[in-house]
């Protein structure tokens, strides 16, 4: 569904800005560039993302009330992917709800504060902080619904997420209760992963086909790595090389479309 | 992305597992969080969000010269996990985590591998299970200042060779792959080269000088007083006063066995006390003396022994603040190896230096608080920008390992040029930003604080306070 909804749009978007590379001076006359485009539509892809976690978070929030432990961790886990996914954006665009959904550490507020209740205590004493993560997640979605997506945006969203995947995870990682951490990685891998298919990998192949193939493999090997079996199996010290060569390589990819380098924090 | 649960994390790798301690101990034994996934017990603390670090004191430097090449490679190896073998390398832990800067990790606790914090079994099952003798029998981490005076090695004494030591700890205790003779000789010269903290009121000949309190010098009497049952014995017998105040032999005080006379030179350090750490303080070793070898002491012939040993077991500045510019210097310090080894070609070095490094950077990175941090509030646009500056300090890093991989020395010493430029410009940006940063104890208390109330939350249904800092 996600797949087909982001083929039209980038269909339509290709269709309107003719060649997959645009002159510089293409932006200056007002026409989207086919990059501008498909970062424009690759929104699609992340508005599903967050429709996902929404609908999780939900029943979170009706399991929660419920005292439903098991259903609401259930629940949590799932909410976890649209929204790992999704942070290919969230520090750039929304870095206020981005704090609020996703703090750390946060004793009552988001994600994690919730995460320590259900599986830390296990205790489905979290009604308040699933109320006030809905919220959040509901109004961070109306935000994204009205926000056009950029290419130097996503690309800064990319390259930070793909150094962070090389940090430390050996106390656990960020969701070190819950134990889904290394399943988070994945998420934010195959985040990326779309990211580069989808938006910077068309314009590259043309602007430069030898980066691009390297990156396509590169990225194919954080997959890999990052599909460990468990935590204790992650090879970290190849995952965290992995991680700032890639982020080097896609900061480069992006001077090659034009992009200025990459912001690796905001 | 990221979060280490304390500070270093990172740590270890850093790792930062301080809040963990206090969730195992605040539930129930047996409790566990659903999803320890970690790589080290849960409940393991490493110490790495202390804000006050151990000084080091290199006798290179001493004597006004500089640290040579093969002592700075030794610091690199000596804070590399890639030295050790499976889950110490896969945890982050270096020697340096257990030997903070040389010295000692007084609250370091690996739960299964110790009874006590600043206490750790060697011999367990954890990091070599070819090694585990299927006893509990944790140790004290020795501090490393002096070694070179201090033969011989193991709280047995079983090796006269530092060398041989320190293979046998990488190795056998940690696993590790046979390490190169360059990497050996080069962690045998750091730490021989691991001086002491200076101590004014001692001098050379171990005597104390300058005013004395009067405890002091009855202490110092006491100290050299032979025992009532033992006349051929006393405590400077074993411990003489000199450089060391050690004898380099082994006896059996009564604790278990035989074991080597530790040193009392910055001794007010490196608590806990005996082989296996079971006195915390000078008080009790006293009266561990008093009572195995029948010395009679009144109860103010013990407070005199303290304030005595207290004198001589003291150390300038023994503990410094943590900081920017101390880990700067450090960094700059590690890098100066690279110069060396891409003018020899030498990938392995090159690899393991820019790996030490790159883990410092990163560990430094965590110290500025993220954007998402809740506990901390000011500094925003420095906090961003000092993470942002270490992170391309990091990437750059790395293109002098791609090109000395590659076999490319001429690319790589462009590239170490670059990094070396950055390092250099990002000073200013970090320092601007330290303010906010986990160096200042605010910041620092605020956040682990609130780390801490998020363990506690996920521990204990009733904990519902949340603590937070405006700094702006």
């Amino acid at each position: 569904m996600r797949r087909h909804s982001l083929l039209i749009e980038l269909i339509v978007a290709f269709c309107s800005s003719g060649s997959l590379v645009t002159a510089p001076g293409a932006v200056a006359s007002g026409r989207v560039t086919p990059l501008e485009a498909a970062a424009g539509a690759f929104r699609s892809y992340v508005l599903e993302e967050v429709g996902q976690s929404l609908a999780a978070v939900r029943t979170l929030r009706d399991r929660i009330a419920m005292r439903d432990l098991e259903g609401a961790q259930r629940a949590w886990l799932a909410a976890r992917g649209g929204w790992e996914s999704s942070e290919v954006v969230t520090a750039e665009y929304f870095p206020d709800l981005d704090r609020a959904i996703d703090g750390w550490p946060d004793t009552d507020r988001g994600f994690h504060a919730i995460e320590a209740r259900l599986f830390g205590a296990h205790s489905t004493d979290a009604l308040p902080a699933a109320d006030e993560l809905l919220g959040n997640l509901t109004e961070f979605q109306r935000q994204l619904q009205g926000t056009t997506l950029t290419p130097q945006h996503l690309l800064n969203g990319v390259t930070r997420l793909t150094y962070e995947i090389g940090e430390d995870k050996a106390g656990g990682g960020e969701s070190p209760f819950s134990g889904n951490s290394l399943a988070e990685i994945g998420n934010n891998v195959a985040a990326i992963v779309a990211v580069y298919h989808h938006v910077l990998e068309p314009a590259a192949r043309v602007k430069d086909a030898k980066l691009s193939v390297r990156v396509a493999a590169e990225l194919e090997r954080l997959r890999v790595l990052a599909a460990a079996p468990s935590l204790r199996e992650l090879d970290q010290t190849a995952l965290r090389e992995l991680s700032e060569t890639l982020t080097d390589d896609l900061a480069r990819l992006g001077e090659e479309l034009g992009l200025e380098k990459p912001l690796l924090e905001n | 992305m990221r979060w280490h649960t304390s500070l270093l994390v990172q740590q270890a790798g850093t790792i930062a597992l301080g809040c963990l301690l206090l969730a195992a101990a605040t539930c129930a034994i047996g409790a566990e969080f659903a999803g320890n996934s970690g790589v080290l017990p849960l409940g393991t603390e490493l110490g790495d969000d202390v804000l006050d670090r151990p000084r080091e004191v290199f006798r290179s430097q001493a004597r006004g010269g500089r640290q040579s090449y093969l002592g700075i490679l030794g610091d690199v190896a000596f804070s590399s996990p890639l030295i050790l073998g499976g889950v110490a390398r896969q945890a982050g832990i270096s020697c340096n985590t257990c030997h903070v800067n040389g010295a000692t990790n007084p609250r370091l606790f690996i739960p299964g591998l110790a009874l006590r914090p600043g206490t750790f079994d060697t011999t367990g099952q954890l990091f070599n299970p070819k090694a585990d003798n299927g006893v509990l029998d944790p140790l004290t981490t020795p501090s490393l200042r002096g070694a070179h005076l201090l033969a011989p090695y193991g709280h047995d004494g079983r090796t006269s060779s530092l060398r041989e030591f320190v293979h046998d700890v990488i190795v056998n205790e940690f696993d590790g792959p046979e390490p190169s003779h360059e990497i050996l000789d080069a962690l045998v010269v750091y730490v021989e080269d691991i001086d002491f903290v200076p101590n004014a009121r001692l001098t050379p000949a171990g005597k104390l000088t300058g005013p004395l309190i009067p405890a002091e010098k009855r202490g110092e009497a006491l100290f050299y007083r032979p025992f009532a049952r033992d006349p051929d014995l006393s405590c400077a017998e074993c411990h003489i006063p000199n450089a060391s105040f050690v004898d380099h032999r082994q006896h059996d005080v009564g604790s278990g066995g035989e074991f080597k006379t530790p040193t009392l030179r910055n001794a007010n350090f490196n608590a806990p006390y005996f082989h296996d750490g079971r006195y915390s303080n000078y008080a009790q070793v006293v009266a561990h003396f008093d009572r195995v070898f029948y010395l009679g002491l009144s109860a103010r012939d013990r407070q005199d022994l303290v304030a005595y040993l207290e004198a001589i077991g003291d150390g300038e500045q023994a503990l410094v603040p943590d900081g920017v510019d101390a880990r700067l210097k450090e960094i700059a310090a590690f890098s100066s190896v690279l110069d060396t080894a891409i003018q020899e070609h030498n990938s392995a070095i090159a690899a393991l230096t820019v790996d030490t490094i790159d883990r410092e950077l990163r560990e430094l990175t965590e110290c500025y608080p993220e954007r998402k941090d809740s506990a901390v509030m000011g500094g925003l646009e420095q906090r961003a920008a000092a993470r942002g500056a270490l992170r391309q300090l990091v990437l750059t890093l790395r293109a002098i390992d791609r090109s000395v991989q590659s076999a490319l020395p001429g690319e790589a010493a462009t590239a170490l040029a670059r990094y070396r430029n950055l390092l250099t410009a990002v000073i200013p940006i970090l320092e601007a930003a330290e303010p906010w940063s986990l160096f200042n104890r605010d910041i620092h208390d605020a956040h682990f604080a609130a780390l801490k109330q998020l363990y506690r939350r996920a521990t204990d249904p009733r904990s519902n306070v949340r603590p937070r800092l405006d700094i702006d």
